[in-house]
């Protein structure tokens, strides 16, 4: 007997709605509304006496990793990065629970944007155990409650396809981009620097950064340097020296990533666990990136 | 024998990352960041960080969640007492039996007027809606709109009044005294044993608050918390 088991993929995405990416008041809307999601103050300075840069960026890296082995959707991790500096932008935290506030956020930012959303057990698996899915559910109210369940916060992700679409791209080389563009997304969210930029603000400079760094500026004069600056920042109404400033900072962190990389590939024997880890360190394609 | 064939291979493998995920095999992944956790500590901060969310709440909408009472004290909220029938459908309590909601109609010291025809909180398309409302036909959709339509059209009234009558206070420098509402909530508490949120609405803003409300929209105007609550944060960088 032959059972064939037409099973769809399960992960059922809605189709791109025309409707909501050629109607420019939702871009306006988004541009309008953004900063209401954005950490009301730089934490380390202001709210937290516990916590460091440095293990703000140990709990990203490892947040990013989780995403990464769970295939989850891209928006979670910028997502959950957001709710998590909201939280220590309000909430002063001590260290040992940060990597529990790292979990929560991932549980909410999975909940919101996945069909098939990340469960607390997993999650506390990903932490050695150390935190109990039981106090994951409880600190799950606790985060909800100081964000006053505003959880749709807007990303960079959301202004993506907003900007492609306006910019003279090649068919062929969009899916790129698009690929390198959530790449530096993400790298971004790692970096503290970029916590306070307007979610806009980093999807253009993100976009930009992608198309330099692929060298699309051979034919077409309107991808090349200042003329592609000016263009993205009009599209998201963004200021053209704070917009280079950023993109510059964006391959500058870009840089140093993979100058790490390498320092760990060369320092470490090149067995195949290490280079996994290595790996997983930085986001997927940045090596891949062209400067 | 049979042969099964998973159509899409980002099927599989999503559902290898998903579902079969290897508990016991670690990855470089699962590692503890920051040390051992102090469960019993986790758990009075876990404590103390609720009551403050909840101390908040009870500021922002002067409203007791525990006990589920207005709050007595003249707050920056004034809460009335409201029939459960009258208002619109969305808001009324329902019980959920497997997949079906059933409105749930509360046996209460005075008769409801509007308690035994409350049909728009029922599914028209609900099969078992006649078991429980036997009594009721069901409302033309129609009907139903326009019903729903007049008690917009009603908020919307009485919305307008009371901000006349705010301004007018505000010329004639009349203070509004607090509702007594709360001895007639806590008496309805104690009859019927079961009072809901929905059964008060907020009738006024006080208009001297109403601006410190805007500023703080953590609803704590008085008492500056140490750490400031979430609010819209200046444009930066532009």
């Amino acid at each position: 007997m032959e059972l064939l088991c037409c099973e769809v993929d399960p992960m059922r995405r809605a189709l791109p709605d025309p409707n909501l990416l050629y109607d420019d008041r939702v871009l306006h809307n988004l541009l309008t509304i953004e900063e209401r999601y954005l950490p009301q103050c730089s934490y380390f300075k202001c709210v937290q006496k516990d916590i460091q840069p440095f293990m703000r960026r140990m709990v990203a890296t490892w947040m990013l990793e989780v995403c990464e082995e769970q295939k989850c959707e891209e928006e979670v991790f910028p997502l959950a990065m957001n709710y998590l500096d909201r939280f220590l932008a309000v909430v002063p935290t001590r260290k040992c629970h940060l990597q529990l506030l790292g979990a929560v956020c991932m549980f909410l930012a999975s909940k919101l944007k996945e069909t098939i959303p990340l469960t607390a057990e997993k999650l506390c698996i990903y932490t050695d155990n150390s935190i109990k899915p039981q106090e994951l559910l409880e600190w799950e109210l606790v985060v909800l409650g100081k964000l006053k369940w505003n959880l749709a916060a807007v990303t960079p992700h959301d202004f993506i396809e907003h900007i492609l679409r306006k910019l003279p791209l090649p068919k062929d080389k969009l899916l790129l981009i698009r690929k390198h563009a959530q790449t530096f997304i993400a790298l971004c969210a790692t970096d503290f620097n970029f916590a306070m930029y307007p979610p806009s603000m980093i999807a253009t400079g993100s976009v930009g950064a992608a198309i330099c760094g692929l060298q699309l500026d051979d034919g077409e004069s309107s991808l090349s340097g200042d003329s592609l600056t000016e263009l993205l920042a009009k599209i998201t109404n963004t200021d053209v020296d704070c917009l280079k400033a950023c993109q510059e900072q964006i391959e500058s962190v870009l840089v140093s990533n993979l100058r790490q990389v390498q320092q760990q590939q060369q320092q470490s024997n090149p067995s195949k666990m290490v280079d996994e880890l290595d790996q997983a360190s930085t986001p997927t394609d940045v090596r891949d990136i062209n400067l | 024998m049979s042969n099964v064939h998973l159509s899409s291979a980002s099927a599989l493998e999503r559902l290898a990352a998903r579902r079969t995920f290897p508990l016991h095999a670690r990855t470089g992944v699962c590692r503890n960041l920051f040390g051992p956790v102090d469960h019993e500590e986790l758990s009075r901060e876990l404590k103390s960080k609720l009551r403050e969310i909840s101390e908040d709440d009870q500021r922002r909408w002067d409203y007791n969640f525990q006990t589920d009472t207005p709050l007595d004290g003249p707050g920056r909220l004034q809460w009335e007492e409201v029939e459960g029938g009258s208002v619109p459908a969305f808001y009324r309590e329902t019980l959920q039996v497997g997949r079906c909601r059933f409105p749930v109609l509360l046996v209460r010291s005075k008769p409801a007027l509007g308690g035994m025809d409350t049909p728009a909180g029922v599914n028209p398309r609900d099969p078992h809606q006649e078991l429980v409302v036997s009594a009721s036909s069901s409302p033309s959709p129609q009907g139903k709109t326009a019903a729903l339509e007049s008690t917009i059209a009603g908020g919307k009234e009485r919305l307008n009044q009371e901000n006349r009558s705010d301004q007018l206070n505000n010329y004639s420098g009349i203070t509004i005294k607090p509702a007594p509402c709360a001895p007639a909530a806590l008496k309805r508490v104690s009859s019927s044993s079961a009072a809901h949120i929905t059964d008060f609405f907020v009738k006024r803003k006080r208009p001297g608050d109403s601006k410190a409300a805007c500023d703080h929209p953590g609803g704590c105007p008085a008492s500056a918390p140490a750490v400031p609550a979430e609010q819209t944060p200046r444009k930066r960088l532009r």
